[in-house]
């Protein structure tokens, strides 16, 4: 099987979506990332690797160091982003309309 | 019923709006009460410390399909029956700190027992909202993700 490498595989993984939302809130060197995480140096490495190859961090070169940054157009095709967040929403609300159900034949 | 949820580029909040057919009391209940709000959680879900009151705070615990735990603790802020809850939030799991959301919950009647619940996410950032609504709320994508990676095992 080809070794797939998409946004979705990308974002798969817990550790990487931890990675993701440590650089949402600025750019960092693969160190300082891993300086993060109780993962080993080479495993956050790894990850980053995948994070890169799918499109979703971008290299910044800063002399021996390379910087990485969220590829915030590539983030963008995490299709329709809001959607998992408002399923999430509405499978909450559906067992809300049950309990209120519930609750209104016990009155 | 709709769930209508608005993230405008630019802002740093969310607003997720929805209608249920009951009276507000009835509503209130579900935010306030402990055993009821378990009830409408992602399962296994539980409270380490719940106190449904004005200063009270409240820390919950989930341990998704990966076996990793999470929750969310925080403060009730003001809770003004029928009305109006303002908490904070703040997401616990990552290996990291992150800055807590500022959460406010109201219910207004709209009809007879026609109740509209109208929740504000606020965020520090915009950048932080961005990130919560897209991969920061583990708890859920943990179960939407694990299909997602059975499904690609199967490709």
């Amino acid at each position: 099987m080809e070794i797939r490498r998409d946004v979705f595989q990308a974002i798969a993984d817990p550790t990487r979506r931890s990675i993701l939302v440590l650089l949402a809130a600025g750019a960092m060197g693969a160190g300082a990332i891993a300086n993060q995480f109780i993962s080993s140096r080479q495993t956050i490495s790894k990850h980053i690797q995948i994070l890169t190859e799918c499109g979703l961090l971008r290299q910044e070169h800063k002399g021996r160091e390379i910087i990485y940054h969220i590829n915030s157009k590539n983030m963008k095709q995490i299709a329709d982003f809001i959607e998992p967040f408002r399923q999430l929403w509405e499978a909450r609300f559906d067992k809300m309309d049950t309990i209120l159900d519930n609750l209104k034949n016990t009155k | 019923m709709t769930t209508n949820i608005t993230a405008e580029k630019g802002k740093q909040d969310i607003w997720i709006e929805r209608s249920f057919n009951a009276n507000k009391s009835l509503v209130f209940r579900l935010l306030v009460e402990e055993d009821l709000i378990i009830q409408w959680q992602v399962q296994p879900f539980t409270f380490k410390t719940f106190e449904g009151k004005n200063g009270g705070s409240y820390e919950s615990e989930h341990i998704g399909p990966d076996g990793n735990t999470y929750g969310f603790k925080g403060v009730f802020h003001e809770i003004i029956p029928n009305e109006r809850i303002i908490k904070t939030s703040e997401f616990i799991g990552l290996p990291f700190k992150v800055i807590p959301t500022l959460e406010i919950h109201s219910v207004e009647e709209t009809n007879t027992d026609q109740t509209q619940l109208t929740i504000q996410i606020i965020c520090n950032n915009e950048e932080v909202r961005d990130a919560m609504v897209q991969h920061g709320m583990q708890q859920q994508f943990d179960t939407l993700f694990s299909n997602l990676d059975n499904c690609l095992k199967t490709i």
